[in-house]
């Protein structure tokens, strides 16, 4: 008796529930919901999403198409579209248009191979804020798109993969592990905020900039080839940022540059296998960061050629932020390469003079990693913490 | 700094004490601090008690902590998490999944909220013949047999 209670008052759920847990379906099997009874019959066009997985069948192009135009929801959210089989370009171009002009604000597309869409002005994407794209070359100049991810498959062609849209404030690009392609991408989007590179291709990729960003807040950049990112201009135009992270980054900066450049910048966090430049590069962004509060320091264990015999240098000026801002040094996987570490992290220590917290991180114990005590040489206001790195 | 606990009653009186940030996923909530600032505790009067304990249970486990640098990051791993949120749903009966969807909806916890959803049309729509969920769902089959054959061929496509 009870449960049929239950199950009544699952019934009796508003239709506005029950428009929510049908937009949890797939659009073809959302509108099977049709023949349970009158109520329902019409209940799937309102649904704010629009969902298909590809079939192998002759009217799948027109049942898509056929259920955008027959769709009333206002406005329509998204439109999620895996169509890994063989469509055609303008299919998918009819598609995203129709959406596009009922106000599509979120789109996920992946297909199986890679086709360029073009779409007229008119549906230009004005109210599209989020775009998932898998495998599909876009450019756009009229909309006012936020947000970009990009997934890219295996077996990218080789080449230029351009992103231009003006409007742009989020973009995350992700490269697949184990992929072989090279190649890589321009990206023209001046207003970018967030930049998210994470690459895990075989072969490094290049990341050009047609214009750096003005007000760029943060950029991770992960890349995990072995190589050196190839002819890219990346750090130079991550001039803006607030908050840099590159990890396992080859970066490099072939003409650096004079001068304090990376005035805004707050927080840096530099991880290196590449050992031969990492101190040139460390002591160059320290120099040209005069605000610098945060530093974070990763060694990585050496998965290239084996580090060349290039010895730490003491610079012959101390670098502004080390004497006015640096308030936080953390150190992980210390000295685990190097064994001159040490001598870097001492002076970074006395030179640092406002300092409040150093950490130094070792894998196992840190007595086996440290030959002195480096708390000989911290000045008394900050703290200093040697520990084992939790895994 | 220490943290501030936010009390919630549930319709038949039960009191639950929670930290700020497990109550502040639901987007009702400050509302209802706002509205309600002479009291303490917010009664919540259209949660029952078991109902609301499992709404906390399942914000305290997504409960997103800030890691100081200015960023944030869950407590758990997104995998941990999803095989945590369909743990929890599996444990539940039809009772307390139609609750839980009602509450997630008046509280506004939007990733329940879809979670819920989306179990609902999986486990009760999903694979199941038009009787089955006209039974599940207790929906009335007002349609004459012409009439649902007829609403059957003007989407002849999605029944292949």
């Amino acid at each position: 008796m009870a449960e049929k209670r239950q199950i009544s008052r699952m019934g009796k759920l508003p239709s506005e529930l029950h428009l929510k847990i049908l937009s949890s379906l797939p659009t073809k099997l959302a509108v099977t919901t049709s023949v349970l009874s009158k109520p329902w019959r019409s209940l799937w066009k309102f649904m704010t999403g629009v969902k298909f997985d590809f079939e192998v069948h002759p009217t799948f192009p027109a049942n898509v198409y056929k259920s955008l135009l027959q769709n009333k929801a206002s406005p329509l959210e998204s439109l999620d579209l895996n169509v890994r089989g063989a469509v055609t370009a303008s299919n998918v171009s009819l598609w995203c248009g129709t959406a596009f002009a009922r106000g599509l604000r979120e789109l996920v597309l992946q297909l199986s191979c890679c086709i360029s869409l073009h779409f007229p002005t008119q549906v230009a994407l004005l109210a599209l804020h989020k775009l998932r794209l898998h495998r599909v070359d876009f450019e756009d100049e009229t909309s006012v798109l936020e947000d970009v991810v990009l997934d890219r498959s295996l077996n990218l062609d080789n080449g230029n993969f351009p992103i231009s849209v003006p409007s742009l404030q989020r973009l995350a690009i992700r490269g697949k592990y184990g992929e072989e392609s090279a190649g890589g991408y321009t990206i023209d989007a001046p207003c970018l905020a967030y930049l998210h590179i994470e690459d895990w291709g075989l072969l490094a990729k290049f990341f050009r900039f047609a214009q750096a960003p003005t007000s760029l807040l943060e950029a991770t950049i992960t890349c995990y080839s072995y190589k050196p990112i190839p002819d890219d201009n990346i750090l130079e135009s991550l001039t803006s940022a607030r908050r840099i992270a590159s990890l396992v980054s080859p970066l490099k900066l072939k003409h650096p540059p004079a001068g304090k450049f990376f005035e805004h910048l707050l927080s840096l966090e530099l991880a290196s296998t590449d050992q031969t430049e990492w101190w040139i590069l460390l002591f160059m962004m320290l120099d040209a960061s005069p605000i610098l509060q945060i530093l974070k320091l990763v060694e990585l264990m050496q998965v290239g050629d084996s580090p060349e015999d290039q010895r730490w240098i003491r610079p012959d000026h101390v670098p502004e932020c080390l004497l006015k801002h640096l308030q936080t040094f953390t150190w992980s996987g210390f000295n685990q390469i190097r064994d001159d570490g040490e001598d870097v992290a001492g002076y970074l220590l006395w030179e640092a003079r406002v300092l409040k917290k150093a950490t130094f991180l070792t894998f196992g114990s840190p007595m086996s990693y440290l030959r002195h005590d480096l708390t000989s040489v911290v000045r008394e206001s900050c703290e200093i913490v040697v520990e084992e790195q939790s895994v | 700094m220490s943290k501030k606990n936010i009390v919630l009653k549930s319709s038949n009186g039960i009191i639950f004490e929670v930290e700020e940030a497990v109550a502040l996923q639901s987007e009702t909530i400050p509302y209802m601090i706002e509205d309600d600032c002479a009291n303490d505790t917010i009664p919540l009067a259209n949660v029952t008690g078991d109902i609301l304990a499992l709404v906390i249970e399942y914000c305290k486990k997504h409960v997103v902590v800030a890691d100081g640098d200015g960023g944030g990051s869950s407590s758990s791993s997104q995998e941990d998490l999803k095989n945590w949120d369909a743990q929890f749903m599996n444990d539940l009966d039809q009772s307390k999944i139609f609750n839980l969807l009602l509450a997630a909806d008046f509280l506004n916890i939007k990733t329940l909220f879809d979670l819920t959803c989306q179990f609902v049309a999986d486990t009760m729509i999903k694979g199941k013949s038009v009787e089955e969920v006209r039974r599940t769902l207790n929906i009335e089959k007002d349609y004459t047999s012409e009439e649902e054959a007829k609403a059957r061929q003007e989407n002849e496509w999605a029944f292949k």
